[in-house]
């Protein structure tokens, strides 16, 4: 036999591809979900960013003023030796680093910087606009601790602008200069006043001492108003990633691997909740030996949502933040959080109170390997992964999750709490269920998500009496009932009727064919038919399994996609292509057609 | 389509069950084909979009710096559930659990408390 007699001979009556990159349903089709729902879309948004060259190299690329050395080789926030020195020269001048710039938008500039000798202040400075002498906003940082103070020029005084410093690790502060425009340069000077000369272009000058000294490390210009830290040589660093987006009611979900991009299909999710009330805010309900940096950095949903969770000072211990949330009893509870390395590339999970069991779970935010339980680490783009764990609740009262930032992936304790290193997390989600769910984001207050339902009513493409069927689909808990489909008749349905193909079975009828079990999170394609006395099915081109108790139905009249037809028992999956014949296949089409 | 949010308090959850879900057969012995006998039920939501609360915490717990509780949280009596009626679902037998909550616990996807 050739190949291509291997094919039916007739036609689909119906064939509905919903991986085709068009992320439109047919007309035919009836689509509702009754409230917001999140997906990875085919979108990409700037992830990530620096557009300063040589961004922990003030001796290069750099041009200076007024300073007699910016040698590197000093200690750093990081532990590491890559800070500069500035040493201020005798003149009367400004005493500063510069280079020349384009960003626009909500500019966002970070130094990290301290004393070394003398008293002298840090000062940004941010040109704007067309860089005109009145066309900047300035902030200098008083590098023993206190407020910034910002100037503007007269040509910027309209514009939004905001300056913080924050203590970080040995004893540098994180210095962030913000301003809502388009800038042409950036300064970074030595001051010894707070306040620029206001037709100066911004400059602080003075006569130098020819001793005092800041060390200046880890600079950063960012569009997107981020202050998290990508380090750069000759080029500047920008990285896009997949955007999760959300999805107003009714309207369907089409979602695309983040990795390699590729169409998945129209995704199908049972209603779920959220039960921790504060997805984008690492704050936590409690914690220890953490910091939290609020709204640093670009998550996946493309807006500045992350936050950072820092080390503090303290050696030798854990650094950990809890998220708790009020549990039903004897219940199976998923948390997941989106997070990225930012100077710690590991995390460790743990089902911390009111858990049946209670394992350490580590995840490796480089690799995303995970090790100590069982956890999935899901690549999401950019250096993001989503890391979940699930764990069965004791009681009906409060239960907590416990998120550890760590340096190793075996134990919890940190060496050095050095003040600087972070992960980067968002999306935080407890919901009821063995796996997690598309991002159900909340605000004050816990959230669910209603159920999607997709249908097709029409009675001459599914009253066939004999017939056949392939599908491609997805599942994220094969070990759970899930259907794929259900077609069934709308008068006197019943959830064993008309035919179906869930995770393990071809149901016709009432007559149920078990094809063994699929797995979570992979495609399958399966092929079936069915005829009086006969009901066959192939999945992944695999050998027919065959029944011959089958009555066919009558009066099938409506499809139900990734759902029963009471709207339960959800696929909780991508359904990527759905074709209805009205006629039965032979063994050897089921198996071509489910290859 | 157009929705109605809804917050109901019952009194338990037998109460709850008895408004927002119906027991339908969902298997059948065959013996006798004129005359099928129902061997299982299951519980169908009578309103699509019904979403059934944990426990409202009206003081939440505290917790020392290591996470152990210090006090539990103070629950309020009751057993609520949401309802998002759809457009086309009758809700009058909901009227009389109606409660209007200043913070709401829990909403629905999309819904910005305060708005």
């Amino acid at each position: 036999m050739s190949y291509s007699n291997s094919y039916p001979t007739q036609r689909a009556t119906l064939n509905l591809d919903f991986a085709n990159g068009g992320d439109q349903l047919d007309s035919r089709l009836t689509y509702t979900r009754s409230s917001t729902g999140t997906y990875m879309s085919s979108e990409k948004a700037l992830s990530s960013e620096n557009l300063l060259l040589q961004s922990q190299d003030f001796d290069t690329t750099w041009d200076s003023v007024g300073l007699s050395s910016r040698s590197g080789g000093n200690a750093d926030p990081a532990g590491g030796t890559t800070a500069h020195r500035f040493i201020e020269d005798s003149s009367s001048a400004t005493h500063r680093v510069y280079q020349t710039v384009s960003s626009a938008g909500k500019t966002s500039l970070t130094v990290y910087a301290k004393q070394a000798v003398g008293t002298r202040y840090l000062a940004l400075k941010v040109s704007t606009g067309s860089g005109g002498p009145y066309d900047w906003v300035v902030a200098t940082y008083d590098l023993a601790g206190g407020t910034p103070a910002m100037t503007t020029g007269t040509g910027a005084t309209s514009i939004a602008k905001s300056s913080a410093q924050t203590l970080s690790g040995g004893g540098f502060y994180k210095c962030t200069l913000t301003v809502e425009s388009s800038g042409g340069g950036v300064n970074v000077s030595m001051t010894s006043v707070t306040t620029p000369s206001p037709a100066n272009y911004g400059h602080i000058g003075y006569t130098g001492d020819g001793a005092s000294a800041i060390d200046v490390a880890f600079s950063s210009l960012n569009s997107t108003g981020a202050t998290d830290y990508n380090a750069t040589t000759t080029q500047i660093h920008r990285e896009f990633a997949p955007t999760l987006k959300t999805a107003s009611a009714d309207a369907p979900r089409f979602e695309y691997d983040p990795i390699t991009g590729n169409a998945e299909g129209l995704l199908v999710q049972s209603q779920a909740t959220n039960s921790y009330p504060n997805s984008s805010d690492m704050t936590g309900t409690a914690g220890a030996r953490t910091n939290i940096d609020s709204n640093v950095a670009v998550g996946p949903t493309g807006g500045l949502t992350a936050d950072a969770v820092r080390l503090d000072s303290t050696n030798s211990n854990d650094h950990y933040k809890d998220y708790s949330y009020t549990a039903a009893a004897s219940t199976v509870y998923t948390f997941s959080v989106y997070v990225k390395a930012a100077g710690l590339s590991y995390i460790c999970i743990r089902p911390k109170v009111n858990f049946t069991a209670t394992p350490y779970i580590f995840f490796n935010l480089s690799t995303g390997a995970v090790t100590g339980g069982d956890g999935v680490a899901e690549s999401v783009g950019n250096g993001w992964y989503r890391c979940s764990v699930k764990a069965t609740s004791s009681g009906a009262t409060t239960s907590t999750f416990r998120l550890y930032v760590t340096d190793n992936g075996s134990t919890t304790t940190v060496a050095t709490g050095d003040s600087y290193r972070a992960v980067l997390g968002t999306g935080l989600q407890v919901e009821a269920s063995s796996a997690p769910s598309s991002l159900i984001s909340t605000s004050g207050a816990s959230a669910t998500r209603a159920a999607d339902v997709c249908t097709l009513v029409s009675e001459p493409l599914l009253d066939n009496g004999s017939g056949a069927l392939v599908t491609e689909y997805d599942m994220q808990s094969a070990g759970e009932t899930s259907f794929v489909l259900h077609a069934e008749r709308s008068v006197g349905a019943t959830n064993s009727g008309g035919v179906s193909v869930t995770n393990k079975y071809l149901t016709v009828n009432g007559t149920y064919e078990d094809i063994g079990s699929t797995s979570s999170n992979v495609f399958h394609k399966v092929a079936a038919s069915w005829e009086n006395g006969s009901q066959k099915i192939s999945r992944d081109g695999g050998a027919v399994a065959e029944d011959t108790a089958t009555v066919i139905p009558s009066g099938v009249d409506t499809l139900h996609i990734g759902t029963r037809q009471d709207g339960g028992e959800s696929v909780n999956g991508h359904i990527k292509s759905i074709a209805i014949y009205s006629e039965p296949l032979t063994s050897t089409n089921l198996t071509t057609l489910s290859q | 389509m157009t929705f109605t949010d809804l917050c109901l308090k019952f009194a338990d959850e037998a109460e709850a069950s008895s408004v927002l879900f119906t027991e339908v057969p969902v298997e059948w012995d065959n013996t006798d084909p004129d005359s099928p006998v129902p061997t299982k039920w299951e519980k169908v939501k009578n309103f699509r979009n019904t979403d059934i609360l944990p426990k409202v915490v009206l003081t939440p717990a505290t917790f020392d710096p290591e996470g152990n509780e210090l006090t539990p949280p103070v629950y309020e009596d009751g057993y609520f559930v949401n309802v998002r009626l759809l457009g086309n679902e009758n809700g009058s037998i909901l009227d009389s659990f109606k409660v209007e909550p200043d913070t709401p616990q829990r909403v629905w996807a999309g819904v910005e408390l305060g708005k």
